[in-house]
């Protein structure tokens, strides 16, 4: 089982990246329960703010070793040049102050448990000391975790010129800084999500169920700028002496599964979360199904990180790495996608898509600033799904034509915009879905200010991901 | 073959689509009435 590290610096990459990212997640869980009050959720998020600092030995411990055995190897660099020392002692320094916030944070949140078993309720002002710990801490590991990942990326850092790259054959390397950062997202999101859920289904807390699944629906969301970040990242790194392109269509390969994954459990859990404002209740075995759904997509993201890890770290190979570039999936599907026989079909299903996404936004978001103020939102809510269904066909059609021409796509001026505004226009989404203030809309009544905010942000961000998408070939 | 394969891709998908939200929209008309 090559997921076991076998190597301090292995070890060091599985762990850290759960005081760090996975903090965003226990503290919106965290954010989550103090705002709805939900009393298992606070206790579970305290229990995870604990683990989290718990987590700190075996990362510090990790980190140290690794660090040693970096310092003494430097071959282990592969005959790279990786000015790594700066980044090396700063991400050191650094990580004191961030690892001892996080001990303050997990011990505070450990003895506030303690006391709860005693006395039966949580002080509020003890609560609000915890979070703003917690904040602080994040924006600490912000610092560490940048730092750390400039330790061994080279591609983070280098200059094209110096490497006589010739800039018609890379991509900017803000793709490879991004991915690096946004791929981590749903990895640790899942674990986070699933301890999360099977406490939630072993309580039968419908709150902490509720909040689990907006996780795993958003993680899913992420999945999106992950992946095609990860695509044009590939193109700036095969220019750099020691990269495996058979590796990287290795990683390739459980990417794409992880994003089909990730598609069919996102759906489904958002599906319940919008069933459950109807019906006020979740229906048993599609929670389930969630649960299988997302168990089945984690195996394929540990996979997928695995392999991903494989490409830029020399330090913890143990198997020889993959030779023939052409064994993998990915290069046939992009050969396959590149006939118009297969591109067109899927194109003609992305255009249905984003009528529907649209036709779906444009509905809800005039209704939000006052149009038809004779419908409740109780209504509009109900045609949710077809936006939801829209945006689904059109990751999947997305990516397909990505992959007919990647290194063209991602090169163009008005793709940035397009991909930095879907996960926004798609989360913000979510907002329709959750509010209360919204969903209390009766016929006649005005919506509430905040909504206009998202609804105009919302309408924005699906203009610019439309737009963006079209001029690709013009601008 | 472009015709064939872009109506069938359509027709297979957008019915998957409507389909779902046909049942997931009687579950809730049945619920309510």
């Amino acid at each position: 089982m090559h997921l076991i590290p076998h190597s301090w610096a292995h070890l060091h990459m599985l762990v850290s990246v759960f005081p760090s990212v996975g903090l965003v997640f226990v503290l919106g869980m965290y954010i989550t329960s103090l705002r709805t009050d939900n009393k298992l959720l606070k206790r579970s998020s305290l229990a995870g703010l604990a683990v989290l600092a718990l987590l700190v030995i075996p990362t510090y411990v990790s980190g140290s070793g690794s660090m040693a055995s970096v310092l003494a190897n430097p071959q282990t660099l592969a005959g790279m040049t990786r000015p790594y020392a700066p980044s090396l002692d700063a991400h050191y320094a650094w990580s004191w102050a961030a690892m001892a916030a996080l001990v303050i944070t997990g011990a505070l949140a450990g003895y506030e448990l303690y006391r709860f078993r005693h006395i039966g309720y949580l002080s509020e002002q003890m609560l609000k000391l915890i979070l703003a710990l917690g904040i602080l801490t994040l924006a600490l590991m912000v610092v560490v975790g940048e730092l750390g990942w400039e330790i061994m990326h080279a591609e983070l850092r280098f200059n094209p010129a110096s490497l006589k790259i010739d800039p018609g054959s890379t991509t900017p390397q803000t793709w490879a800084h991004v991915h690096m950062i946004v791929n981590h997202f749903p990895t640790v999101g899942f674990t986070v999500g699933l301890a999360f859920y099977l406490i939630a289904l072993y309580a039968d807390n419908e709150g902490m169920k509720r909040a689990s699944l907006v996780i795993f629906t958003v993680c899913s969301i992420l999945g999106i700028p992950t992946y095609v970040t990860g695509a044009a990242a590939m193109w700036m790194l095969t220019e750099i002496p020691g990269i495996s392109q058979a590796a990287i269509n290795a990683h390739r390969d459980f990417a794409l599964w992880s994003l089909f994954g990730m598609g069919f459990t996102g759906v489904t859990a958002w599906i319940q979360l919008w069933r459950y404002r109807h019906l006020g209740s979740f229906s048993n075995r599609a929670l389930y199904l969630v649960l299988a759904f997302a168990v089945i997509t984690f195996g394929f993201m540990a996979e997928t990180g695995h392999r991903g890890g494989q490409i830029n770290h020399p330090e913890i190979r143990v198997d020889a790495l993959p030779t023939d570039a052409n064994a993998y999936l990915s290069p046939h599907i992009e050969n396959l996608i590149n006939n118009v026989q297969y591109f067109v079909p899927w194109q003609t299903v992305h255009f249905f898509g984003y009528s529907l996404v649209f036709g779906t936004v444009l509905a809800v978001t005039l209704r939000i600033f006052g149009f038809w103020k004779s419908v409740p939102f109780s209504a509009i809510h109900r045609i949710l799904p077809l936006g939801v269904f829209g945006v689904t066909m059109n990751i999947f059609t997305g990516m397909l034509m990505l992959m007919a021409d990647t290194f063209r796509y991602v090169n163009e001026a008005t793709f940035i915009p397009k991909m930095f505004f879907l996960p926004i226009g798609a989360i913000a989404v979510l907002y329709f879905s959750l509010s209360e203030s919204l969903w209390k809309v009766k016929a006649g009544e005005e919506a509430p200010i905040s909504a206009k905010w998202v609804a105009g942000l919302v309408l924005l961000s699906w203009m610019t991901v439309i737009m963006g998408g079209r001029l690709l070939p013009y601008v | 073959m472009v015709l064939l394969l872009t109506v069938t891709v359509a027709i297979c998908v957008l019915g998957i689509c409507l389909g779902s939200i046909y049942l997931l929209n009687r579950q809730i008309d049945r619920a309510g009435s």
